[in-house]
């Protein structure tokens, strides 16, 4: 309760917040009572100070520390760190795969060229017999299909044309022959097709005429001369083209690997190297 | 208290640290110096310090120092400022000035009491654990510095 002894002390209070919502309005109503002492009252709460907030301590960055062995880093720094972080990653990861990839393409190409060198003998009959097609076809199931050679034959009453062509996928080729022609040869063609299976087995069969990286290069030449004797001369520039295609794609494989061992991969951010690799 | 808790507390409280302070010492200078050596001071026993204490901490310090500033420097003197125009009534510039002159009447203890309550905000228990007082000597040297200021407005007001 607020009376003359102690309504100063209540003032005070007031000044310094320290009064409940109850003693507040025992207070006021005090004052209201007495309203001369409403302006002892204004002059308690004047005496209350306000911080001047345009005084601050300039240079805070002087009392900053940081733990022993450690480094404060910004938020930009940190940014900027993991920016690079990413694009290293995404630079390795396209590396690896590229890589991986062009080894599979390698290797599917170099069994389609010992394929083609084990069995040549299945381009003699490329002669519109249905029976010898479809044991080439039975033959191009077991490879690739990246790399699948393509057979196309046209039937025309024209002169007979044929024309070799390569590339890095596989070649075409187009071999057509006058009606009268392929009617005489089909029985041949019959009877062949089955002496080319017989003989296709014995070749897998026997290790002469296999052609690995094993054999000694005198029996391989010789498996190769007896083979490309059944073949007309244009097949056989055909099939030498293709392999010195393929010797070439495999030169740049083995090249591949020795350059990327002097390489030398490097992460600039403007005029600052932030990361070297050397392969 | 670890290195980060610690300049956090840097980029808090090194500002408010700053104008107590001013305050006590009046002096810019002597206050920069304060201040420098209450983080100095947190930063060699931040491990004894909790992350919630750091800012009792800080002012416990800086009070300390600015009343062991205050016994070897003697009373501090602001500068006067003469006026040319007389008002009936003190307008809020010449209030802050003169307020400021009244704190500059108090003692040290009054005037750091005074400083941590209004600028603050600490309770009086709060305070009495940065001054090492008990509460209720908290209380009355507050109110002694209160009836003090008034009466300083009291009169200059009637000077005016």
């Amino acid at each position: 309760m607020v009376t003359w002894e102690n309504y100063e002390e209540y003032m005070i209070l007031q000044a310094d917040g320290e009064l409940g919502e109850a003693e507040q309005k025992a207070l006021l109503e005090f004052v209201r009572l007495h309203p001369e002492l409403e302006e002892e009252m204004k002059l308690y709460q004047a005496t209350v100070m306000k911080p001047d907030t345009t005084c601050v301590f300039e240079n805070k960055d002087q009392l900053l520390r940081q733990e022993p062995g450690g480094k404060i880093m910004t938020l930009g720094q940190w940014w900027m760190y993991g920016a690079a972080a990413g694009v290293i990653i995404l630079i390795l990861v396209a590396a690896t795969r590229w890589f991986n990839t062009g080894s599979d393409t390698l290797n599917n190409n170099t069994e389609v060229a010992k394929a083609k060198e084990v069995n040549p003998v299945k381009n003699v009959f490329d002669s519109g017999s249905t029976q010898v097609q479809q044991v080439i076809a039975d033959k191009q199931q077991h490879q690739p299909a990246i790399n699948r050679p393509v057979h196309r034959r046209e039937r025309s009453s024209s002169v007979a044309k044929q024309s070799v062509h390569s590339n890095t996928n596989g070649f075409v080729k187009e071999h057509t022959l006058p009606p009268t022609e392929l009617e005489t040869m089909k029985p041949i063609a019959h009877k062949m097709a089955v002496t080319v299976t017989i003989e296709k087995a014995k070749s897998l069969a026997t290790p002469s005429l296999t052609l690995t990286d094993e054999q000694p290069e005198i029996i391989r030449e010789e498996g190769k001369k007896d083979l490309l004797a059944w073949l007309p001369e244009e097949k056989q520039e055909g099939l030498h083209t293709l392999k010195e295609n393929f010797d070439q794609r495999i030169e740049k494989a083995k090249n591949f690997k020795d350059n990327l061992k002097d390489a030398q991969l490097a992460l600039k951010l403007g005029n600052k190297e932030l990361l070297v690799i050397n392969f | 208290m670890d290195a980060k808790n610690y300049n956090t507390c840097v980029h808090e409280w090194a500002d408010a640290l700053f104008r107590f302070a001013c305050k006590c010492t009046g002096n810019e200078e002597d206050a920069r110096d304060i201040v420098q050596n209450s983080f100095e001071v947190l930063w060699q026993k931040k491990e004894n310090v909790t992350p919630e204490k750091g800012k009792a901490f800080l002012f416990q310090v800086a009070y300390n120092q600015s009343v062991d500033m205050y016994r070897k420097k003697g009373r501090i003197q602001y500068q006067e400022e003469l006026r040319t125009e007389a008002s009936h009534h003190l307008s809020s510039p010449d209030l802050k000035r003169v307020l400021d002159r009244a704190l500059a009447q108090l003692d040290d203890q009054a005037r750091a009491l005074v400083l941590l309550k209004d600028y603050e905000g600490y309770r009086y228990e709060e305070i009495a654990q940065i001054t090492g007082l008990s509460d209720s000597q908290v209380k009355v040297y507050l109110h002694r510095a209160r009836k003090t200021l008034k009466q300083y407005l009291v009169s200059v007001e009637h000077i005016i």
